[in-house]
């Protein structure tokens, strides 16, 4: 194949000077990152070695099943990385970024599934495995950003919301101005990759086609495709997790958990 | 004597708090029980960190009591649609806590709930602003660029505009120069005297429950003291410690000894109040 540079273990092994810059720089700095450089180096070594081979082991046996438990696995993964990084005091900050980032993707790939790809099997790995990853990441930070971003917004005007509580004011009205506020500022990465894909950088689809040397008009389309997916999984991931939380801030009697916050 | 306007039943409270050392209860009200006639000015007055603002909280729905009750014309407030509650019991923070958009915006927020037209509102507002001392020439600015005396009273406006039958006001001359909260206590004293609107005031300042009040409650560590004519409270305190809280005598910190000269320290909970400090988000 033309224009396809095969890279072999050595020359991977020499990329490790790369991080070794990193690791420099945070040593030298006294960063107190150093040990972080070092996990996060093996850890992408490990888990693009083991992904590799697992998707080769789940693209060969083409099973539903096996489909199934890799989304699954790949959807926990994620909820866990937005729950951590969600910085509230309320209880079960796992099943709700659990149930947005899974109300995202699966409102988002079943419109593909049944209306634009149109797969059959619906559960072909090779497209539903990395669409959805692409899919489920995206929903990811516009979650975890919605959370910390509503939490705190709600601390800051905390004196407003319950001035408008006790005017008579619902727990929605009165929280109106942190809900959008936490919506609008989590799907602002969203908004500029729409914006500027394909200038700054080439999306992931894209350039491994072209690095293979097979770009084609369908790996354009594929990537615009995904693009729209990725606003709408955000978008419906990002509402869910604010309702989600505005509903723990509140009681039936439409007062405020400050000890949520 | 005819049912009370707004009553407390031996309401307690107890808080948690989020502590570097895990988390911690604190009972921040415990049995206060008082009663506010119609058309009256009733007091709550009593130190820093006495509960006075958690009392008030839980009057107007904004918390419910661990135990006890609070009754609106003799009605279980729980049992009430909380925000038929609130319009009913309206409340003017220590901190304006204004909205983001115009004294209009603020004015008119109550309104725009209850689902009025335009012009309705407008007029409605306007009167509003008026009671509350503010020119005419305010409804059109910025919140956010009024001086804290003014945005006080576009809070009192704002309040005043759901027309509520009581009005609990939770020191809202902190902060003010004398003037301002001269305009503000004169304005607080008219409503009541003048629009029949029951006043629920709550001040660490004497004087001013003085010019408001006929009757207060002393609230000491989340204890009602003791209550009654104001008057007799500062002349002739039936406590120890409404007397030392008059003289100003009554230091903030030792709530150990309190528990002693209360003499009804339910024993070993001397720490429970736990040790008052400033609420860092309350402006
Ligand atoms: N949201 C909260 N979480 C935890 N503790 C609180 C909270 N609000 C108040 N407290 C505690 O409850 C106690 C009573 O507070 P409160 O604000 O009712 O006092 P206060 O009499 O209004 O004081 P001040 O005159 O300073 O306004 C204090 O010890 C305070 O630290
Ligand atoms: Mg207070």
């Amino acid at each position: 194949m033309s224009g396809y540079f095969e890279l072999s273990w050595t020359d991977v092994a020499i990329s490790l000077s790369l991080v070794g810059v990193l690791f420099a720089v945070a040593l030298v700095q006294r960063l107190g990152i150093a040990r972080g450089v070092v996990i996060g180096a093996i850890r992408t070594f490990v888990q693009l070695m083991v992904i590799g081979y697992v998707l080769k082991f789940v693209f060969d046996l083409s099973k539903w099943y096996w489909v199934f438990l890799m989304l699954t696995v790949m959807l926990v993964v994620a909820a866990r990385t937005a729950a951590v990084r969600d910085e509230g005091r309320g209880p079960g900050k796992f099943s709700i970024a659990a149930t947005a980032i899974t109300a995202g993707v699966l409102i988002t790939m079943v419109t593909v599934v049944g209306l634009i790809i149109r797969i059959r099997p619906w559960y072909t790995p090779q497209i539903l495995i990395p669409v959805s990853g692409m899919v489920i990441g995206n929903t990811m930070n516009a979650v975890a950003l919605t959370t910390s971003r509503f939490r705190s917004e709600m601390q800051l005007r905390r004196g407003q919301v319950e001035a408008a509580l006790a005017l008579g004011a619902t727990s929605a009205e009165a929280s109106a101005g942190p809900f959008r506020q936490a919506i609008r500022s989590a799907l602002i990465p969203t908004m500029n990759a729409l914006a500027v894909v394909g200038l700054v950088q080439l999306p992931g689809m894209m350039s491994g086609q072209i690095i293979a040397g097979i770009l084609s008009v369908q790996a354009v389309r594929y990537q615009i495709v995904v693009m729209y997916m990725i606003a709408c999984g955000a978008a419906v991931g990002s509402f869910v997790a604010a309702a989600m939380i505005r509903r723990q801030l509140f009681t039936v009697r439409h007062q405020l958990r400050s000890e949520y916050l | 004597m005819t049912t009370p306007k707004l009553e407390a039943e031996r309401v307690s409270l107890s808080r948690t708090r989020t502590r570097a050392a895990g988390v911690e209860h604190a009972r921040v009200l415990r049995d206060v029980s008082f009663g506010v006639g119609e058309g009256e000015a009733f007091g709550i007055i009593g130190p820093s960190g006495s509960g006075k603002t958690s009392l008030l909280r839980l009057l107007n729905g904004l918390e419910s009591p661990d135990s006890g009750r609070v009754l609106l014309d003799g009605g279980d407030a729980s049992e009430m649609d909380a925000l038929d509650l609130r319009r009913k019991v309206g409340m003017v923070f220590q901190s304006p806590s204004l909205f983001p958009g115009s004294v209009a915006s603020n004015v008119e927020y109550a309104l725009e709930l209850g689902g009025l037209s335009e012009a309705e509102r407008e007029a409605r507002g306007r009167r509003c602003l008026d009671r509350a001392g503010l020119p005419a020439a305010f409804w059109a600015r910025d919140a956010a660029e009024l001086s804290r005396g003014e945005q006080q009273r576009v809070s009192i406006a704002r309040a005043l505009a759901a027309e509520p039958a009581v009005l609990l006001m939770d020191e809202p001359t902190s902060a003010l120069d004398p003037a301002a909260s001269e305009r503000i206590l004169s304005l607080a004293r008219s409503l009541n005297i003048d629009d029949g609107v029951t006043v629920v005031f709550v001040t660490h300042v004497l004087e001013q429950a003085r010019r408001i009040c006929a009757r207060a409650l002393v609230l000491i560590d989340g204890r009602g003291v003791e209550q009654g004519a104001i008057d007799t409270l500062f002349d002739d305190p039936a406590e120890e410690l409404t007397r030392r809280f008059i003289e100003g005598t009554l230091d903030p910190c030792e709530s150990g000894a309190r528990e002693q000269v209360l003499g009804r320290g339910d024993g070993g909970e001397g720490t429970d109040v736990g040790t008052r400090e400033p609420r860092g988000n309350e402006r």
